[in-house]
């Protein structure tokens, strides 16, 4: 074979090599169409790779989805949304600008934890299209030696919605411009000029600020409040001092908070702040919370009728009581939660229903005890009761035996609905036995119970000695969570119409020693990065 | 006063599967709730669902059986905009269970779901769906669809320069 047939023969080949790769490649697209997942519609693509960058995870995470075919790449490369979140993940120079390319026109939220320098030209770049950036979330470490005198040359946000802060000496220009979009405000250890903020802010709705480098006076800030006339929840940790003058009473500007957290303040701040009622909205509230400071919690039961009295004419509020205390060697966190749901009786007069959580006995007895009087308790959560059936109390006071009081107390609510118990075994087994008696009388405690949740414990009760035979009226729901051990549902069958086991292997894997779950205040769900 | 018998209704699938439901067990659907709001007479035909076969809709029906009563999602726009940016792919135990059957099923299950307009059931097959490719290569998450790759040389080269994004300096 000749030069000219031998290059011949070579450009035919290329040809039909060409032609057998596109033939290949669209043998397997039309192969992939027939594949039961790309039956799916877009919306749907759309909807579970949106699922795979939730708050926990890294922006990059999106990215192993665009390389499985081209149809999935298509769909999410299309989808700008996917590309609006910037974080510590992929703001790297190589990916920074083809992502921001992919976000298309659409809101940037852009999250940086850690040793932050953001003049470098990275975060410069991230920073470029300030128009476009809606939620900012930025928290350094912390470190004493620059004791917060770290300062940030950045222009302002025009579209900022979201605001959080971490540990920051905050120029008054990220608080300017077109501060009306501000909607949310978290301020954690920085340092800034609250006056300003007071003034700029007037459509900002939750406002969170905790361990400000200056503590701002109580009186002052609640005056500041009346430029805020749109704040619907607010977090106050450690956040203010109390009046020059103790006496003085500041008339409420017309705010309606639906949530609020005062937490840690001396006790003259905090005694003024609750006499202050009108801080508390009654009538759009729907959670409370007050942490009394470190050392101080004996003003609690005075002011749990102030408490109860602003919750009573509500219309469905969570209060939260919660004591810290430190007698030396180290923290106890007791809390108490209440739930309530205002309904209307025949009569049309407010009937108020709760829901308590019991931690501190004395002091939530005194509680239990004032809303059972003065309303009725329909939910009842025991948060912690110690194995020899005591409830935790401060060190200097007796704990209160079980069952004398509590198992007392509980069995004389009849109109419990719903039971959660966080307790040791040996309790529980006494406690749904009585539930599981007390049943089969039509009018007799327990009547009406629906649901009985038993979590964080040591074990399914081995010597549950429920017999699914016997004639008693089961309960709706048996809920059994985060307990050590594998519960076998089949023991409780006839105690529940249903079993429900959840997070017993999550649980198994932390092995915590002995958790404490707080309950979560709705704002603290934006009380930080994840 | 004795409470009002459940009022049943009739529904045809596309296989010609007929099953009579509490109405309050299929108002689960949007789509079935308000063709029920617009009609004003009770009427014995059945409803037609030319989208959904018998078995699919079994499971959709044991599906709304189950949640019959709870609250339905509200349409509120902010609440809307919170769950977006609050995305999780936790799924209750029973739903959990529930969601355990074959491939084929479960994206059937997802069509009926969205063509139903049942947010509840339609949320826990995306989040099934998403939990299945979370942390997979995407060799693996072609191996678990059944599906190859179908990339141009060109598009390959360009994914391998990808790839560099996701390294660390």
């Amino acid at each position: 074979m000749n030069d000219v047939n031998i290059a011949n023969r070579r450009a035919q080949l290329d040809t039909e090599i060409r032609d057998l790769e596109a033939r290949l490649f669209s043998l397997r697209v039309e192969r992939n169409a027939l594949a039961p997942i790309n039956q799916l519609p877009i919306e749907i693509f759309i909807k579970i790779f949106s699922l795979l960058v939730g708050p926990k995870d890294k922006a990059i995470a999106i990215l192993p989805i665009t390389w499985v075919t081209r149809h999935w790449r298509q769909i999410a490369v299309d989808f700008a949304e996917l590309w609006s979140t910037l974080d510590n993940s992929n703001v790297k120079d190589r990916c920074i600008e083809p992502w921001l390319a992919r976000s298309k026109t659409s809101s940037l939220h852009i999250k940086l934890l850690g040793k932050l320098w953001l003049e470098e030209p990275r975060f410069q770049t991230a920073f470029s299209q300030l128009d476009r950036i809606t939620s900012l979330r930025i928290s350094r470490e912390y470190s004493p030696a620059d004791n917060l005198q770290h300062t940030w040359t950045m222009p302002s946000f025009p579209s900022l919605a979201e605001v959080f802060f971490k540990n920051f000496t905050i120029p008054n220009k990220v608080f300017t411009s077109t501060a009306s979009t501000r909607k949310t405000l978290l301020l954690e250890r920085c340092t800034f000029d609250f006056a300003f903020v007071l003034s700029t802010y007037s459509a900002l709705k939750r406002l969170s600020i905790i361990t400000p480098a200056q503590p701002i006076r109580a009186d002052l800030f609640l005056e500041g409040l009346a430029g805020m006339p749109n704040l619907k929840a607010l977090i106050l940790d450690r956040a203010l001092t109390e009046p020059v003058d103790a006496t003085r009473h500041v008339a409420m500007p017309n705010i309606q908070l639906e949530s609020l957290v005062l937490r840690c303040m001396s006790t003259e701040t905090q005694k003024w702040l609750i006499q202050q009622e009108d801080l508390i909205c009654p009538r759009t509230m729907s959670s409370c919370s007050f942490l009394p400071s470190y050392q101080e919690h004996a003003d609690l039961k005075s002011l749990v009728p102030t408490f109860c009295r602003v919750f009573s004419t509500g219309p469905r509020v969570v209060v939260s009581i919660d004591i810290v205390e430190s007698p030396g060697a180290g923290y106890k966190v007791y809390i108490a939660y209440g739930l309530k749901d205002g309904k209307s009786s025949p009569e049309g007069v407010p009937h108020v229903l709760f829901s308590v959580d019991i931690y501190l006995a004395t002091s939530i007895l005194a509680i239990l005890t004032y809303l059972n009087a003065n309303s009725g308790l329909e939910h009842l959560r025991i948060i912690r009761i110690y194995r020899d059936g005591s409830f935790p109390l401060s060190e200097t006071q007796p704990s209160l035996e079980l069952p004398h009081s509590l198992a007392e107390f509980i069995g004389n609510l009849t109109n419990i609905q719903n039971v959660q118990l966080r307790a040791p075994f040996p309790f529980m087994k006494r406690f749904l036995a009585s539930c599981a008696d007390a049943r089969q009388s039509p009018n007799g405690n327990f009547s009406i119970l629906e649901t009985v949740s038993i979590i964080d414990t040591d074990g399914p009760d081995p010597n549950f000695d429920h017999d699914p035979n016997r004639a008693t009226k089961p309960i709706k729901t048996l809920i059994l969570e985060r307990n050590t051990m594998n519960s076998n549902s089949g023991e409780y069958d006839g105690f529940a119409e249903r079993v429900v086991i959840a997070g017993t292997e999550d649980y198994l894997r932390l092995q915590p020693a002995y958790p404490v779950q707080l309950p979560r205040h709705p704002l603290e769900s934006f009380d930080g990065p994840n | 006063m004795a409470a009002p018998a459940t009022q049943q209704i009739k529904i045809r699938c596309n296989d010609e599967k007929e099953f009579t439901v509490d109405r309050d067990v299929l108002e689960r659907s949007v789509l079935i709730k308000n063709m029920l709001e617009d009609v004003t007479e009770q009427q014995d035909a059945p409803i037609p669902l030319p989208n959904v076969s018998g078995p699919v809709m079994a499971k959709v029906l044991e599906y709304c059986t189950h949640h019959r009563g709870e609250p339905l999602p509200s349409a509120d726009t902010e609440q809307s905009q919170d769950e977006t940016r609050k995305r999780t792919t936790d799924i209750s135990e029973w739903d959990q269970k529930f969601i355990t059957v074959d491939q084929e099923m479960l994206f059937e299950i997802i069509l009926a779901a969205n063509y139903l307009d049942i947010k509840s059931l339609l949320d826990v097959g995306c989040k099934t769906v998403a939990n299945m490719i979370k942390g997979k290569t995407p060799e693996e998450i072609r191996k678990l669809f059944n599906i190859v790759n179908d990339f141009t040389p060109e598009e390959e080269a360009q994914i391998k320069k990808e790839n560099e994004w996701a390294e660390d300096r």
